[in-house]
């Protein structure tokens, strides 16, 4: 039953954002057929008109990013479309930083995917894995300070893995973290999570890091 | 430019109407239509020197206008219009002869420059009898 919702859940979402491409089009027209006739009209006859082509540049920079946003979500929206299926950790690990973003914005934090330019291939259960990531990050958010930006590092070699850390800038470079993500209460779900998977979860405090291990 | 002759064929009103006021601005000779069997009447009525058609459309799909295009006017190039998870019927319609595909939301002056490529490209006009 669980996988039947996911699978309904997905297949809604893709056919809004559909939709929501549809309504973005039409405003990107509209907005660029303003522009045209701006463009076509006498140079004092429009009255503020830095301001008509400030908004409309606005206007078309929202819907870059509407489009952007829905196209992302439409990929997530398909990631029930099978079981288990042949995924790629760059690609994972770039649309888990997409998907928890505003969560990380909203704790004053940022996420950094940092995909490699070989492909990683497992075979796994492709929105368990998204669920086993946002609940990873989410025990990095808990426990690294404000301004921190954590980071997101698939590895093919020595064993394929997942490493989520705090990026080591200047200021962030001795981070001793407020806490262990093993203390938190999202550590146990995260291992329940993590063995349906078939993988393993490594953890440590001082600096906060959790790895993901694949077989 | 000023005299190609295009058809615009998407059920979302709206996008196609405004697509054609600024195809117009451009200097082109645009008509629209709202769904396949209101497209394959056009052709027939007025041939297009290009057709624009969207991929998703209810009732006759556009690879289906496609292919009946195509089947009776060869000469006419057709440019698909595809929005997301939509890439595969692009690809599919290439297959079945479409000349390209472009992704909505779209830049206009790609559009122009793809019906301007189709232009020159453009075989001569010859009906299937």
């Amino acid at each position: 039953m669980e996988s039947k919702k996911a699978a309904f859940m997905g297949k809604i979402t893709a056919g809004v954002t559909h939709e929501i491409k549809n309504v973005l089009a039409i405003i990107k027209e509209s907005a660029g057929l303003m522009e045209d006739l701006i463009a076509l009209s006498k140079e004092d006859s429009i009255p503020e008109r830095e301001k008509f082509d400030r908004s409309l540049s606005r206007i078309r920079d929202q819907v870059t990013r509407g489009v952007d946003l829905s196209t992302r979500l439409n990929t997530f929206a398909h990631t029930p479309d099978e079981a288990i299926s042949s995924v790629d950790l760059n690609a994972a690990v770039v649309q888990a930083a997409f998907l928890c973003r505003r969560f990380a914005r909203l704790r004053g934090l940022a996420l950094e995917a940092r995909p490699g330019d070989d492909l990683i291939l497992v075979k796994t259960d492709p929105l368990g894995l998204q669920m086993l990531l946002s609940v990873c990050i989410d025990l990095m958010m808990s426990v690294v300070p404000k301004d921190a930006t954590i980071t997101l590092l698939p590895t093919g070699s020595g064993g394929k893995r997942i490493e989520l850390a705090v990026a080591a800038d200047g200021s962030a470079a001795n981070v001793s973290g407020e806490g262990d993500v093993r203390d938190c209460p999202g550590w146990s779900p995260a291992l329940e999570i993590a063995g349906g998977l078939g993988v393993t979860l490594e953890a440590s405090g001082a600096p906060p890091r959790i790895v993901i291990h694949f077989p | 430019m000023q005299d190609w002759n295009v058809l615009l064929v998407d059920d979302e009103v709206e996008f196609v109407s405004t697509l054609a006021e600024r195809l117009c601005l451009r200097g082109l000779q645009v008509r629209t239509a709202n769904d396949g069997e209101e497209a394959l009447q056009s052709v027939a009525s007025d041939q297009p020197d290009v057709v624009v058609l969207d991929v998703m459309m209810p009732g006759m799909s556009g690879l289906t206008c496609l292919e009946r295009i195509k089947a009776d006017y060869p000469h006419i190039p057709v440019i698909l219009l595809t929005g997301i998870g939509s890439t595969k019927e692009g690809l599919e319609g290439m297959r079945l002869g479409a000349f390209d595909y472009l992704m909505k939301p779209l830049r206009i002056e790609e559009l122009i420059g793809k019906i301007g490529e189709a232009m020159q490209k453009r075989p001569p006009a010859g009906k299937v009898e």
